[in-house]
């Protein structure tokens, strides 16, 4: 026990000490040494034979010590400073006699009167002392040695394991993506998005350090002697200390295995400028390199030349299939909500499937399991409150999150023509975490948005996304653990105008899909760890309805057939780390699609186009029978070679599947794009993608390099025939054609997320090409050449910079320029029906002028004190610093007889804006 | 959506229109473009041929010297003949239980033809109708097809209006030019021999394509605005006509048609439709990689006129905006005063009979001829 007591002292002074090696007052008898060659414990044997001296080391440091020595009777102090010449190992000697040998560590006794230093004029050293008082508790907690496991198990195996829970030690809300390193060279890992970790580790003492963004450096001491749960608490950094030189490893990108894959949490949304000041994630994700948008009124996102359907985004499990509010000009969510945003472009995971580009993993917080807080802000269009706290402490709480607009009072000072309209949209978040026991944790997730608009009180637009969802975490063991979720998600879409009684009409479409997902997680030993799971997800689309609106209407009404579909997937995924250098990911996702009835199916002439022509008849599905099936494996792989440990080599090879598709005339993402399943006509999209990278950290990794290149190849990807009518059609199949495309780029980042000055800088080239060649699938398009995509846009730069002035002050700018998106320009004129008309030239060959934004905001925050009722904050900003009018689109009308051009801007001007938050 | 498009500009009060020249180099087209409607029930068919011109080219390039016929499909042919300029005309008699296809051999020997197409039905305008709401008068279309049958339909419409100067003149320049500084100018009487310059008629033709379908509709009927007259217009000043002509058209042809209005009528902002192709059901036969836009329709144009009365439009307040002005009858004064003007009426005598003063006002307000014509329509009351 006192053996134990003192080592725990002596790191402790390990932990601060700043002292040379001490000068003992006490005196030892002399020693004779007679060593060729010998190894530390040798040494250490001949001297306690000699003295009464006990001594400790760590015996993995001592390994490659010789030590050569040849006295006679000479002080033992001397003999020890001859001993341990140029091997950088340092000792102690206690007033008890226990003498301490470290390697490269100066070290400090634990009281003060003898801690004295000979160059320091014996002075007492109460630096060490006083800061030993103020980090008492984490240094109580860091130097205490867990005792993991059963002592008194047989010990079989070498190895146990050691898992547990990361939590914030002041809201009990898991700590994500934290990373772990046991001992300095041992393996290393990062907690899962439920803060839950799992090693590995030989019998025996080990130190386990912690770190994470955002939160202190902790570690943990543990005596390994079986499997063993050990959880963790970490203190956040309210205020960030000065000097502080973060020189170990933090989660970077030179280490995961993952490629393309892009993390940015809450805080850098925060800070980069936007349009009105209202946070926005994924106007953030845009500034990342790789992915585009085609304009400034739309959140649809073009990853790495994929179309806005590719994505799937998911906001805490739910599929969000319109992430947009007002039509493109907002993201549909709470920022005060969101804990961070995970974009994979490249190695996507084999537990996520049905999408080609992308997965948006947007996740969302867990309320604060302490004590009731929450926000509020008010900026120009829209307000926000949100709430957290628990509801039975340290076991279940709760984050509700609210978000309105009151952009009627813009709409007023319209002209009167435009007096009618209305427009509105809100949010709505809630999350409640309940943990049942330590093995068990359950978590509900609603989210619903919905959005209004009446255009001079004849036609009214209104779209809403609904989902709820459940998911039960359940930890098997140390090795296994598991999450099952479940839940559903909804889209609807509709427009009606009652101005003309006899054509009164309401129409819409709506998509239902119905999810359940396990998912299974085996730390099989240090080197693989293995995931492995089943989804299934039922889809219920109505693709369309068009209904009289009154007594008088004439309207006949049409319905669409409903489309159903079963998506399942069962998936392994195994990492390897072969050495520490190098590592290996394989995945194997295995996706079944059944397109079921009732359904009525038409039929074409075999071999011929499928047009309405060729029709020869329909046939009719009972509800519930499979019309048909597509099968396909998907390989997920994925190799990480680290040169050094700031420096690594990645390549990726992905294939992906996607059952449904977007339907879409327009040039960018809007709410009446219309969904589609895979059925007879139409089959799944196809994806292959194969990257490459390097990835190098520098600056103490706070600076992180990465260049990425990629070569991608979709097929089956929809594009629709020349004046293709995709709204309420009966036979789509014959209204599009499947395209193939391809796209490839380079992408280059530099992001530095530390220190006063902090951002990112990107330049992407890519290019994204599609090819419509099939005569028997239809008409070309462009006579069967390949054509640049609406959103393929070669040169992209993007720099988001952030000066924090002092801990209350912040300035940040960020500025974008991009290529001018391909548009279809008119070549000619032609006079028919009254009018001199335009004559386009080929699809997508001309482009509109480059791209250029600047951006600026501020951002000023109340005092820092931590105890006070509210804190206060303001953003204010200028979107479109310069002023430039940035084409949106270019489009030609005959106007009186004669053909015009022109450009449209949606902000021709620089925008200031200003945001007041409030938290409490 | 582009109506949204537009408010959200709106909104976001910076956003801005601004004219735009395409960097598309001038590329040489010179495709056929064939326009019109054969009408097979005898009336006056007239086939338009031209051929698109570059961007900037503003002359219109008729195609002359073509051969033009319709042929059944038992290989009867039935001529069109060149009547004026690029225009193409005949009264054909056709078969409604037969197909027609139309066939073009251009003087530089390409040979153009289309699918067969039957002489379509085309029922009876039932209504012109028209509302006065805050804004001006409102001119809806009223059709309907008891078969059910007819479905898509187009619209032209063109209209002509009476008005008047707004001051009616009994003197006029010797000589006519007018005081313009060098030649002396007097004023004289108008007599009989002079052209009647107080009332007069001007006609505009519709130039956006005007489409209309029953498609969705359980019955085929149609009640369409077509057209706006402003208050206070020119136009029902004093008494306003509108002539419209209906056609019956196939789905694919109205397609055809609502294709070509989307590329040409709206197109350009995000949430509009990209330009499609315009494939019409004629093909260049000798070089089938040559586009050629247009689309054979046979349809009896139908059509129906309505008058509208100015008294039946009460405060309707047309104003010409015209001012008169008083001008010393002597030529030093004519010269120096009454330059781009016309004289109006004597306000002053001398005892000796002779004109002391008269008034003179801008010449629009005085010689309707200027923006019409003074010959009054066949059909006017």
């Amino acid at each position: 026990m006192k053996k134990k007591g003192s080592i725990i002292l002596t790191l402790l002074f390990v932990f601060f000490s700043c002292v040379q090696t001490l000068a003992q007052k006490k005196t030892y008898p002399d020693v004779t040494v007679n060593l060729d060659s010998a190894s530390l414990e040798q040494f250490v044997l001949a001297i306690e034979t000699q003295t009464p001296l006990h001594f400790y080391y760590d015996t993995t440091q001592a390994d490659s010590i010789t030590i050569t020595l040849h006295v006679q009777q000479q002080p033992l102090l001397k003999v020890l400073d001859q001993a341990f010449v140029n091997t950088g190992l340092r000792y102690t000697i206690t007033e008890e006699g226990y003498a301490f040998i470290l390697k490269d560590k100066n070290i400090e006794t634990a009281f003060a009167p003898f801690n004295t230093d000979e160059k320091n004029g014996g002075r007492v050293d109460l630096n060490g002392l006083q800061k030993r008082d103020k980090d008492n508790i984490k240094t109580t907690l860091e130097n205490k040695v867990y005792d993991i496991g059963d002592k008194l198990a047989p010990t079989a195996a070498p190895n146990a394991i050691i898992a547990g829970t990361i939590t914030d030690a002041k809201t009990g809300e898991p700590v994500v993506g934290a990373y772990l390193q046991a001992d300095q060279t041992g393996p290393s890992l990062v907690t899962d998005q439920y803060g839950y970790f799992s090693f590995s580790l030989p019998r025996g003492r080990h130190v386990i350090n912690i770190q994470s963004l955002g939160m202190k450096d902790t570690r943990r001491q543990v005596h390994l002697y079986n499997d063993g749960k050990l959880n963790i608490d970490m203190q956040s950094t309210i205020l960030t200390i000065k000097n502080v030189v973060i020189s170990s490893q933090k989660l970077n990108n030179v280490r995961s295995v993952q490629m393309g894959l892009q993390k940015i949490d809450i805080k850098t949304i925060k800070q980069v400028p936007v349009i009105f000041g209202e946070a926005d994630i994924l106007r953030v994700v845009t500034t990342l390199p790789g992915v585009k948008t085609v304009g400034e009124a739309s959140t649809g996102l073009n990853v790495r030349g994929g179309s806005t359907d590719q994505n799937l985004i998911l906001f805490n499990d739910a599929t969000i299939y319109n992430p947009s509010h007002f039509f493109g000009m907002f993201s549909a969510f709470n920022p005060e909500v969101v804990k961070d945003v995970e974009l994979y472009k490249s190695s996507i995971p084999a537990r996520y499937g049905g999408r080609l580009s992308s997965v948006l993993n947007i996740n969302g917080r867990e309320g604060n399991k302490k004590q009731l807080t929450g926000s509020a802000g008010i900026g120009l269009l829209t307000s926000r409150l949100n709430l957290e706290g628990p509801l039975i402490k340290d076991k279940t709480s709760f984050i509700l999150g609210a978000r309105s607009t009151y952009a009627n009072w813009l709409l007023n000072l319209l002209p009167d023509q435009y007096k009618n309209s209305k427009a509105g949209f809100y949010d709505l978040n809630l999350s409640i975490t309940h943990e049942l026991d330590k093995k068990n944790t359950l978590y509900f997730t609603g989210y619903y948005s919905k959005d209004r608009f009446n255009l001079n009180s004849d036609t009214t637009y209104g779209y809403k996304n609904q989902n709820f969802s459940v998911k039960w975490k359940h930890v098997f063991n140390n090795k296994l653990n598991s999450v099952i979720t479940g839940g559903t998600d909804e889209y609807t879409y509709n427009i009606g105008s009652n101005i003309l009684p006899l054509s009164a009409y309401k129409m819409g479409f709506d998509i239902h899909q119905t999810y359940f997902k396990t998912h299974f997680n085996y730390y099989l030993d240090n080197r693989h760890t293995i995931d492995f799971g089943f989804n299934s997800i039922y889809y219920k689309l109505n693709p369309g309805y068009f209904n009289p609106d009154g007594k008088n209407s004439l309207v006949s009404p049409d319905q669409v057939e409903k489309e159903k579909a079963l998506e399942s997937a069962i998936y392994l995924n195994d990492k390897y780390n072969i050495t520490n250098a190098f590592t290996l990911e394989g995945g194997i996702r295995f996706s079944f699609y059944q397109f079921l009835g009732p359904k009525t199916v038409n039929t074409y002439a075999e071999g011929l186009p499928v047009t309405t022509d060729n029709q020869t008849g329909s046939k009719f599905y009972d509800k519930g029978k499979i019309i048909k099936t597509y099968a396909a494996p998907e390989y997920r792989l994925s190799a990480r070679y680290a040169f050094t440990p700031s420096f690594s080599l990645k390549a990726a090879f992905n294939t992906q599947r996607q059952y449904i598709h977007m339907l879409s005339n327009t040039a960018s993402m809007a709410p009446t794009d219309i969904w589609k399943l895979s059925d007879v006509s139409i089959r799944p999209q196809q994806g292959g993608q194969l990257s490459f990278g390097l990835y190098k950290n520098s600056k103490a990794n706070t600076i992180e390099t990465s260049l990425e290149v990629y070569y991608k190849k979709i097929s089956n990807y929809l594009d629709y025939k020349s004046g293709a009518n995709l709204v309420l059609n009966h036979h789509l199949e014959t209204d599009v054609i499947g395209t193939k495309g391809k796209a490839y780029g380079v992408e280059f980042l530099v992001k530095k997320l530390t220190g006063k000055i902090n951002g990112w800088f990107s330049y992407t080239w890519s290019r994204v090409l599609l090819k419509q060649d099939d005569l028997a699938a239809g008409e070309l398009i462009n006579k069967g050449n390949f054509y640049p995509a609406n959103y393929d846009k070669p040169h992209d730069v993007t720099l988001i910079g952030n000066y924090r002035v002092n801990h209350r002050f912040s300035l940040s700018l960020n500025a974008t320029y991009s290529t001018g998106r391909p548009i279809t320009l008119p070549v000619g004129v032609f006079y028919f029906a009254g009018s001199n008309r335009t004559l386009y030239a080929d699809r997508n060959e001309f482009r509109i002028p480059d791209y250029f934004r600047a951006d600026f905001s501020m951002n000023i925050d109340g005092n820092h004190k931590v105890h006070q009722v509210t804190h206060n904050s303001w953003t204010l900003g200028v979107y479109n610093l310069t002023g430039r009018k940035n084409p949106y689109s270019v489009y030609y009308v005959s106007e009186n007889g004669a053909v015009n051009g022109y450009k449209l801007s949606i902000f021709g001007s620089a925008i200031p804006f200003i945001n007041f938050n409030i938290r409490f | 959506m582009n109506k949204i498009l537009l408010l959200l500009i709106v909104v976001f009060v910076a956003g801005c229109k601004e004219k735009f020249d395409s960097p598309a180099p001038k590329v040489a087209t010179g495709y056929l473009v064939i326009e019109g409607v054969v009408d097979g029930d005898g009336g006056q068919t007239n086939i338009r041929l031209s051929r698109t011109a570059g961007l900037k080219d503003t002359s219109k390039l008729m195609e002359q010297g073509a051969v033009v016929l319709l042929e059944d499909s038992a290989g009867n042919s039935y001529p069109l003949y060149e009547n004026g300029i690029g225009m193409y005309s005949g009264n054909l008699n056709l078969n409604t239980s037969t197909g027609y296809r139309l066939k073009i051999n251009t003087q530089n020997s390409e040979t153009y033809q289309s699918d067969f197409v039957r002489p379509r039905y085309n029922p009876l305008i039932d209504n012109i109708q028209w509302e006065r709401d805050e804004n001006g008068v409102k001119l809806f279309v009223d059709t309907h097809d008891d078969n059910n049958n007819t479905r898509y339909y187009q619209w032209e419409f063109k209209e002509t209006w009476e008005f008047h100067s707004a001051f009616s003149a009994s003197l006029k320049w010797d000589p006519p030019s007018g005081p313009n500084g060098s030649t002396l100018v007097t004023v004289a009487y108008r007599d009989a021999s002079d052209p009647e310059i107080s009332i007069c008629w001007q006609s505009e033709a519709s130039s956006n394509i005007l489409l209309g379908s029953s498609a969705k509709l359980t019955q085929d009927v149609i009640h369409l605005p077509f057209t706006e007259v402003a208050t206070g217009s020119q136009k029902m000043s004093v008494l306003y006509s509108v002539l419209v002509r209906q056609y019956a058209w196939s789905r694919e042809g109205y397609q055809f048609l609502e294709r070509m209005k989307k590329n040409t009528e709206s197109v350009g902002s995000v949430f509009d439709a990209q330009p499609s192709e315009l494939n019409g059901n004629i093909h260049c036969i000798s070089n089938p990689s040559l586009p050629a836009i247009g689309f054979f329709n046979i349809s009896r144009p139908t059509e129906k006129r309505i008058f509208i009365k100015n008294a039946e439009l009460p405060n309707w307040n047309y104003n010409a905006g015209c001012v008169a002005f008083e001008v010393v009858n002597n030529p030093d004064s004519i010269q120096m005063n009454a330059r781009g003007t016309l004289p109006m009426y004597p306000t002053l005598m001398t005892p000796f009979g002779e004109i002391a003063k008269f008034k003179v006002a801008a010449p629009h307000c005085v010689d309707c001829t200027l923006t019409g014509t003074n010959i009054k329509p066949d059909y006017w009351p």
